[in-house]
């Protein structure tokens, strides 16, 4: 796994999983991998991956069932998308704006390019 | 004072000779030549003599093969301290789970004890061998081993020792003999430890012309010494004499191994020059 | 846990002290990063742990046993593998059998998966390998005596890549609570994802020792893109994709992933960055 220069490497491995369980990889009430299972797959120190899971348990995302592992939460996809429209809106819609002002693009340029990806 | 475990020491002593079995069969294979090839050549050359001479023979021939072990055992003993004479091997050794001591003990017991077990059964099966190697030929040589009992005990030595002419104090020469042959090894142990290369050759410029030339200067003129003075020894009681060099010997063994066990105990991985210490 | 106590050392008096008042302590379940320059002790601060140097005064021990007596109860929780090292002529497998015993907690199965992992056979001959393998056999049998304290001096040195990513996977799945892994390279790149916790060494000193999650709190390591205000960075290094940025984290909700390299290059030349680290929060 090739790590991004400023994201920290909890995060991505979070964000990991989310794109896996969207993806349809692990089903709702399916087990993911164990914590060290998936230190050794990443390479990564097994602490970093515990906060991985742990924000997801937070999150509502994964849940434990004692003994036996964690699992996908029944709703977890719901409450994935979720968490992406508020990043997207919170994060990445600023980003544009600042871009389409430095870049002098109109609002109606921007939804027209928007259109035409749609349909593509 | 740490436990002593015998199956640790054990442990060691099978490291050292399974790590290099190609190695060990080398050396017995040597000492086996070093005894086989001498006495055959040595007999071989004389063999057209009369029965008459052929005991003397079979008698230097023993000698030789004294000499020959002497020589092997030191050899031997200056292999010792071989597990730390590169940066690699002492880190590998120093940092193996067992007691200074244990270490130390396992050494004694390959490059001593095992030695010398090895070594007697190389010369029996060298002695085989030139019993073989005439009989095949038409001439009963005989044995060296009956020989190997007087000469090799150095009873017949102390027998000719002109000191005692009496044939008193027989044991205690032979022990004095003994325990040289114990004081060579001890000293080559200690060169081991102090010379990291050339150990060998070493030792022998070092310790053992100093030393044993001391001895021989020592003992062998006191007999010539002793006999042009015999109003001199009657006041002095040989006993005595005996015990005291019978110490001295204890004293430098003891001195040599306790010396070259604290030089390994307090050996360092990294040490800038070639000497131990 | 291992206690340095303001040790002195040097080899001897032509070179420079190694370590000048230096004290260090290292608790159990972590995995530490050894870094520094040529030069400046780790393998030397690997070796006093060991017990295979010391200092007239002994402060190194572990769990209050002095370092220098090497005693086996101490010896047995401790494997170091070197960065240079001899292996006899045999199989991994007997060399597993002459010297596993000397190790209370070895176990077969490790050494048979580490090995599988770094695709090896325990009945390959040790001296028909090339060096990268022979290192991959001993860091196998590392693991599988299963230490309590295990020290890796530069072991990646010598790995081709694939190698590398087999040895990170290795690690990370032999780490428990109460090992610790000290790994000291050069290489920070090949072992930044795996260590809990940082060591930096400079001339006779410590420069730096801290947990990356303590760095990440305090400093940001960010590539900021060219024309950015760059007022309140403590260090700076172009790139290609404009300029790195070690800047101090002043209450940002998030954080970044401590970059190992840039913080090294960053504490060795702007003092001002280990104060931004030792000031309490």
């Amino acid at each position: 796994m090739n790590f991004r220069e400023t994201c920290p490497i909890y995060l991505q491995i979070s964000d990991r999983l989310m794109d896996e369980i969207l993806a349809g990889k692990y089903a709702p009430d399916e087990r993911i991998p164990g914590v060290r299972d998936y230190s050794v797959l990443l390479q990564v120190n097994v602490n970093t991956t515990t906060k991985a899971f742990d924000q997801l348990r937070q999150r509502g995302i994964i849940y434990d069932k004692r003994g036996l592992g964690c699992f996908v939460s029944p709703d977890a996809i719901q409450r994935i998308l979720s968490i992406r429209r508020d990043a997207f809106f919170n994060e990445w819609i600023p980003d544009i704006a600042q871009a389409i002002r430095q870049l002098g693009i109109t609002t109606d340029e921007l939804l027209s390019h928007l259109e035409q990806c749609n349909e593509a | 004072m740490q436990n002593f475990s015998l199956r640790r020491t054990l442990m060691l002593v099978r490291r050292i000779i399974t790590t290099d079995p190609q190695r060990w069969r080398n050396y017995a294979l040597l000492i086996y030549l070093a005894y086989a090839i001498p006495s055959i050549y040595l007999l071989n050359s004389t063999r057209h003599l009369q029965p008459l001479y052929l005991n003397d023979m079979l008698a230097n021939s023993a000698s030789a093969a004294n000499t020959i072990s002497i020589i092997l055992s030191m050899l031997a003993a200056s292999l010792t301290f071989k597990c730390m004479n590169s940066k690699t091997k002492r880190l590998d050794f120093l940092t193996l789970p067992a007691t200074h001591l244990e270490k130390f003990v396992s050494l004694l017991l390959v490059y001593v004890i095992l030695f010398q077990i090895v070594n007697f059964l190389a010369f029996l099966l060298a002695d085989l061998t030139q019993y073989l190697f005439f009989l095949v030929q038409g001439v009963n040589a005989g044995f060296m081993l009956p020989l190997f009992s007087s000469n090799f005990s150095g009873i017949s030595i102390a027998r000719d020792s002109m000191l005692f002419t009496q044939g008193e104090h027989i044991w205690q020469i032979t022990l004095i003999l003994y325990l040289a042959t114990i004081c060579r090894i001890a000293t080559f142990i200690l060169g081991s430890a102090i010379f990291r290369r050339q150990a060998f050759v070493l030792t022998i410029l070092f310790f053992f012309v100093t030393g044993m030339g001391l001895l021989t200067l020592v003992i062998l003129p006191l007999d010539d010494v002793l006999i042009l003075n015999l109003d001199f020894i009657r006041k002095i009681d040989a006993g005595t004499i005996c015990n005291a060099i019978i110490l001295a010997e204890l004293a430098w063994t003891t001195a040599c191994c306790w010396l070259s066990y604290r030089m390994f105990a307090k050996a360092s991985v990294i040490t800038s020059k070639n000497i131990g210490f | 846990m291992i206690s340095i106590n303001h040790l002195n050392f040097r080899y001897n008096f032509h070179r420079p002290p190694v370590f000048t008042d230096f004290s260090l302590e290292i608790g159990d379940g972590q995995i530490i990063g050894l870094l520094g320059k040529n030069g400046t002790g780790k393998s030397t601060l690997l070796y006093l742990i060991c017990g295979l140097l010391y200092d007239k005064k002994h402060s190194v021990s572990i769990d209050g046993i002095p370092s220098h007596e090497r005693r086996p109860e101490t010896l047995q929780r401790l494997f170091i593998v070197p960065e240079e090292f001899e292996l006899p002529p045999i199989s991994i497998r007997q060399y597993a059998k002459t010297h596993s015993g000397f190790y209370p907690n070895f176990s077969e199965k490790v050494l048979e998966d580490t090995l599988r992992e770094f695709e090896l056979s325990p009945d390959i001959h040790l001296g028909s390998l090339s060096m990268g393998q022979k290192k991959k056999a001993y860091i196998s049998f590392a693991l599988a005596a299963q230490t309590d304290y295990l020290l890796l001096d530069e072991p990646t040195n010598g790995l081709d890549i694939p190698s590398k990513s087999q040895f990170r996977k290795v690690v990370a799945s032999q780490m428990t609570e109460q090992r610790t892994i000290i790994i000291s390279t050069h290489q920070v790149h090949d072992v930044e994802m795996l260590t809990d916790r940082v060591v930096l060494l400079a001339e006779d000193r410590l420069l730096l020792d801290a947990s990356l999650n303590d760095i990440a709190e305090r400093l940001r390591f960010e590539v900021r893109p060219v024309g950015a205000d760059l007022s309140d960075a403590l260090y700076i290094e172009p790139s290609i994709a404009g300029t790195l940025v070690v800047a101090p984290a002043n209450g940002f909700s998030d954080t970044t992933t401590v970059n190992l390299e840039l913080l090294f290059n960053a504490l060795t030349q702007n003092p001002e960055v280990v104060k931004t680290l030792t000031q309490p929060s």
